[in-house]
């Protein structure tokens, strides 16, 4: 069987899909931090099934799991098309160079957004509640174990059908996707679409989550004036949140520093700009 | 009438296995074992007194229906790591009315909100250690290793809960709330500050992968300020960053490709 051959028939691997898909549930809660939150799980997924895609090359596996080393977060059931997606793209990308990293990436962080509100609206929001109520219902006066175990059996059969239902449809449409573009000559004018699209929402998803303040305060005789609300805020929203993101992109892209050389500079700029109430 | 060790040690670990989130099922189960009825039908269950927590379970779950977390940020104070030695505590003092157990381990448990914000934080850099391990392992070319490591950060959530639920059930609930006010507030505000300016490494690391010319900033500066001085939903925003892909789509001029022709054999 030739490589392309093999690459192919993963398409139709139901075992493939299903090694990914543990890899997504079991990876989702292992490892959720404020730097990349779900971007572990992302690496994880893909480390998991990487020998099946690139067999006897460990140098594309380490590039594999190297490019989702960044943020990415979503809400993790709807979302679930996501990683399917972006695993059948870098199915096609061993195929073919043609689907670039910054395609993937573009793809990833623009239906990611999204998602991400429509997840929290619709499950956290009104489906959970809703099971819980039952759940409540149950228990109410008697004190019976219903409840819970209602809740559960619930809630874990329909976000499973959900997950693993979106997760394979991602991964089909990752690859008919892929396939489209390598096929067309559309891929000249599609790929800065997509790096137009997910670059917005990566600014307007950061713009949600970041949020650094200040607590100084002028004071000019009898008039005190926040810094935060009147100066700040009135100039541009969250202005203090772009410098940081500027001042550690420029020791990313021109300094080379580690996250971790970055990250451990960080508690030292908290310590003081908390005392000092340049940053609350 | 006493919490005994054994009690204590297996409130303990059940708040260890329901706290990774990976209990029993992973994403799967993931949301629903967070929520406090669950955990109080556990509480039940080692105390033997099953029907007195479920009783109290359904208060305080009423209470917490609201809760969701957004972006990792819950919108109600955490209770969960609290729940397992402020019930217990709570359903031995000697109530039997639920209200009042309720309100008893409510509570503890919402004095205890803040300390518990300390050690999501201290458990947040102990994960970002075992990330950036996962990363090495990655170089190293140990793919299979790295798929899992991160697991291991759990031994955080461990180490917390065997410490701090049998500890909090033997003293009593007294000294719980003597300790919470012993904690200076300045602790709190540097774990929030330091946690708030975290997300800038993620972010920007994938920045410095996507932007290749300069001028790509603006789609950057656009969606951040249609959501920060906008107010925009980021469902608003992704539809009219569709609409500018779709004119970039449009008017990108197409370089004129040779389509390569097939070649079976």
């Amino acid at each position: 069987m030739s490589e392309l051959e093999r690459l192919n028939s993963l398409k139709d691997n139901n075992k493939f899909v299903n090694d990914a898909f543990w890899g997504y549930n079991w990876s989702v809660p292992m490892c959720f931090t404020r730097e990349r939150m779900l971007g572990c799980s992302m690496v994880s997924t893909l480390a998991k099934v990487a020998d099946q895609i690139y067999p006897s090359d460990v140098e594309k596996q380490k590039e594999l799991c190297r490019n989702h080393e960044v943020f990415f977060n979503t809400q993790q059931g709807l979302g679930a098309v996501v990683w399917g997606i972006v695993l059948g793209m870098e199915v096609e990308r061993a195929k073919d160079e043609t689907i670039t990293n910054e395609l993937i990436q573009s793809v990833k962080q623009a239906l990611a957004g999204p998602l991400a509100g429509l997840g929290d609206s619709l499950i956290q929001a009104l489906l959970t509640p809703i099971i819980i109520s039952i759940g409540i219902g149950l228990s109410t006066g008697t004190g019976s174990i219903m409840g819970p175990l209602f809740m559960f059996v619930a809630y874990t059969a329909v976000n499973a059908a959900l997950s693993y239902g979106l997760f394979k449809l991602g991964y089909k449409s990752g690859i008919q996707g892929a396939e489209m573009l390598i096929s067309s000559d559309l891929k000249d004018r599609a790929i800065p679409a997509f790096e137009a699209l997910g670059i917005t929402v990566i600014g307007g998803v950061l713009a949600g989550i970041m949020n650094v303040k200040t607590a100084l305060v002028a004071k000019a005789g009898e008039t005190v004036v926040n810094i935060q609300e009147q100066v700040l805020d009135a100039f541009f929203p969250k202005f203090l949140s772009l410098v940081v993101c500027f001042i550690v992109y420029y020791l990313v892209k021109e300094k080379k520093w580690s996250a971790t050389k970055i990250m451990l500079w960080m508690i030292p700029v908290a310590i003081v700009g908390f005392l000092t109430k340049i940053l609350a | 009438m006493q919490i005994t060790v054994i009690q204590a040690l297996l409130l303990g670990f059940f708040c260890f296995l329901i706290s990774t989130s990976m209990f029993p099922l992973g994403w799967l189960s993931q949301n629903i074992m967070s929520k406090p009825l669950i955990a109080c039908m556990f509480i039940g269950i080692i105390m033997g007194k099953t029907k007195e927590a479920l009783l109290a379970g359904v208060i305080i779950q009423a209470a917490y229906i609201g809760q969701m977390s957004i972006g990792g940020v819950s919108t109600l104070p955490n209770i969960n790591t609290a729940l397992w030695f402020a019930l217990p505590l709570a359903l031995v003092s000697g109530q039997t009315n639920p209200e009042t157990v309720a309100a008893e381990a409510l509570t503890i448990a919402l004095a205890f909100a803040p300390v518990q914000s300390i050690t999501q934080t201290v458990g947040n850099m102990v994960k970002v250690a075992f990330l950036h391990k996962q990363d090495d392992l990655i170089e190293k070319g140990q793919i299979k290793k790295a798929w899992w490591f991160p697991v291991l950060s759990h031994v955080w959530t461990f180490a917390y809960s065997m410490l701090t639920v049998p500890v909090f059930c033997l003293a009593g609930s007294k000294i719980v709330l003597d300790i919470v006010a012993k904690v200076p507030p300045q602790v709190n505000g540097i774990m929030s500050t330091f946690t708030g300016l975290l997300p800038a490494i993620g972010f920007m690391i994938l920045m410095v992968t996507l932007i290749h010319e300069p001028l790509q900033w603006i789609y950057f500066f656009f969606g951040f300020i249609a959501v920060a001085g906008l107010k925009w939903s980021t469902i608003a925003l992704t539809v009219v960053a569709c609409l500018v892909a779709y004119l970039v789509f449009q008017f990108t001029g197409s370089k004129q490709v040779a389509i390569a022709e097939e070649d079976d054999d």
